[in-house]
């Protein structure tokens, strides 16, 4: 007899399992002494993890914290201001000569193993310029809009992001994500410049051609970058369309999870 | 977005989360509200589990970078001191310092994954939301909490085991 593995007994027990999949799962253990006996452990020991963990809560939040909060909201610098200042850092201006060199590499080797990293690279760097903390420049755009470069460590099987870019200065550019799993989360990105991009997990592949972006088969969650300097652009999603763009004018039709200034999720239904 | 409500109903489960994930509370008062800041600066529009996901993730990432910073590398490893005081008698608080340096001491043994992932799911979210916190496939999720726990067992030791073992 096979049995089931951890993965699928732990969301079993959180009830994260599909409807079919927990009828499959319950007929089997109906019959399985070794998998009953393993949900059993498992159960045991996410109690005991709750149990330790709620030994930490050894403090409460600061009676002050809600009017600290809208202090500090009052001494934000005006956007224009901290991005002028931004801009004209040295920093500033050696990311934007490091990310025209790589686009020029990108666009002359597409099948190097180079491309995904200046790709990362550009991701990252163009999240430093969208940062409206300039004392911060090492810190990313705080957990939207970004795929992070694994860092190699702590044993997850996760893969990189893979994706692809595309220059659409002064011109139309269509991305179209076919195959998108349910539930997947899409974060698009308006940056500066004419570089349209896509990222993605792997199982997505991509194909590119005049004007035209596809990937097939993403699943979890999909960076677009936007880039304001093309004409026009628009983002199919499974035969949908889900945003449009006319020169500044940006129409979501898709099904908006969340919305700032400069990004869009969307979520796949 | 109603600012004020999302405080009011959000900013106690995100110092908690945060108080966890550090163990330090100056530095989970500090990135709860950070993460408050950016979402007002940044205008942030969304159902309240999209912001309810959107602030969490936030932290994590705010917590992520600090570390890479090196600003809490140090607190990190180190039990926060729980300060004796009020009617607490002093055995007992040195007793719940030490339970509080256990659980921290099998969280670091965990990858920086791993501790986000056990955090956030005991905080109630939901796999597709660890999923997209953490950057793995939701289908992953129960593998890793699975293993996650594991790992987490595997080191810490109750307080009824390290009692029975002293006899």
């Amino acid at each position: 007899m096979t049995h089931l593995d951890d993965g699928r007994l732990r969301a079993l027990m959180d009830q994260e399992l599909g409807d079919a999949d927990v009828e499959a799962v319950r007929l089997h253990l109906e019959d399985c002494e070794a998998c009953q006996h393993r949900v059993a452990e498992l159960e045991g020991r996410a109690a005991m993890v709750a149990q330790a963990l709620a030994r930490l809560d050894t403090a409460a939040p600061a009676a002050g914290a809600r009017d600290a909060v809208l202090e500090r909201i009052g001494s934000l610098p005006s956007e224009e201001r901290t991005r002028a200042r931004f801009l004209r850092t040295p920093f500033a201006r050696a990311a934007m000569l490091a990310l025209l060199l790589g686009a020029g590499a990108v666009t002359a080797l597409p099948a190097s193993p180079v491309r995904g990293w200046i790709a990362a690279g550009w991701a990252r760097a163009t999240s430093l310029l969208d940062s409206s903390d300039d004392e911060e420049t090492t810190v990313g755009p705080a957990g939207v809009g970004i795929l992070p470069i694994p860092d190699g460590g702590g044993g997850i099987q996760s893969t990189a992001p893979a994706g692809v870019r595309l220059d659409a200065t002064g011109r139309e550019i269509s991305i179209v994500l076919r195959g998108i799993g349910p539930d997947a989360l899409i974060v698009v990105r308006m940056v500066p410049g004419g570089e349209a991009g896509v990222f993605a997990f792997d199982p997505a592949t991509f194909r590119t051609s005049e004007g035209r972006i596809e990937v097939i088969g993403a699943e979890g969650r999909v960076l677009v970058d936007l880039p304001r300097d093309a004409v026009a652009a628009s983002i199919e999603v499974n035969g949908g369309i889900y945003l449009r763009k006319e020169g500044d004018r940006i129409d979501a039709t898709g099904p908006i999870e969340a919305r700032t200034t400069d990004e869009i999720h969307l979520r796949v239904q | 977005m109603n600012f004020e409500a999302t405080f009011e109903e959000q900013y106690p489960g995100l110092f908690r989360y945060c108080h966890r994930l550090t163990g330090d509370p100056d530095l989970a008062e500090d990135v709860a509200q950070e993460t408050f800041v950016r979402l007002y600066d940044r205008r942030v529009e969304g159902t309240r589990e999209g912001l309810r996901a959107w602030l969490f993730r936030t932290a994590t990432h705010l917590v992520r970078d600090r570390h890479r910073l090196g600003e809490n590398r140090r607190r990190l490893l180190e039990a926060h001191p729980v300060e004796p005081g009020g009617s607490e008698p002093p055995d007992e608080a040195v007793q719940r310092q030490e339970q509080v340096a256990r659980v921290r001491e099998a969280l670091e043994h965990l990858s920086v994954r791993e501790r986000e992932m056990l955090l956030m799911r005991h905080a109630g979210f939901s796999y597709r939301e660890v999923a997209e916190a953490v950057d793995v496939a939701p289908s992953s999720v129960g593998t890793l909490l699975a293993r996650a726990e594991r790992n987490f067992v595997n080191v810490y030791k109750p307080p009824g085991e390290i009692d029975d073992a002293s006899r």
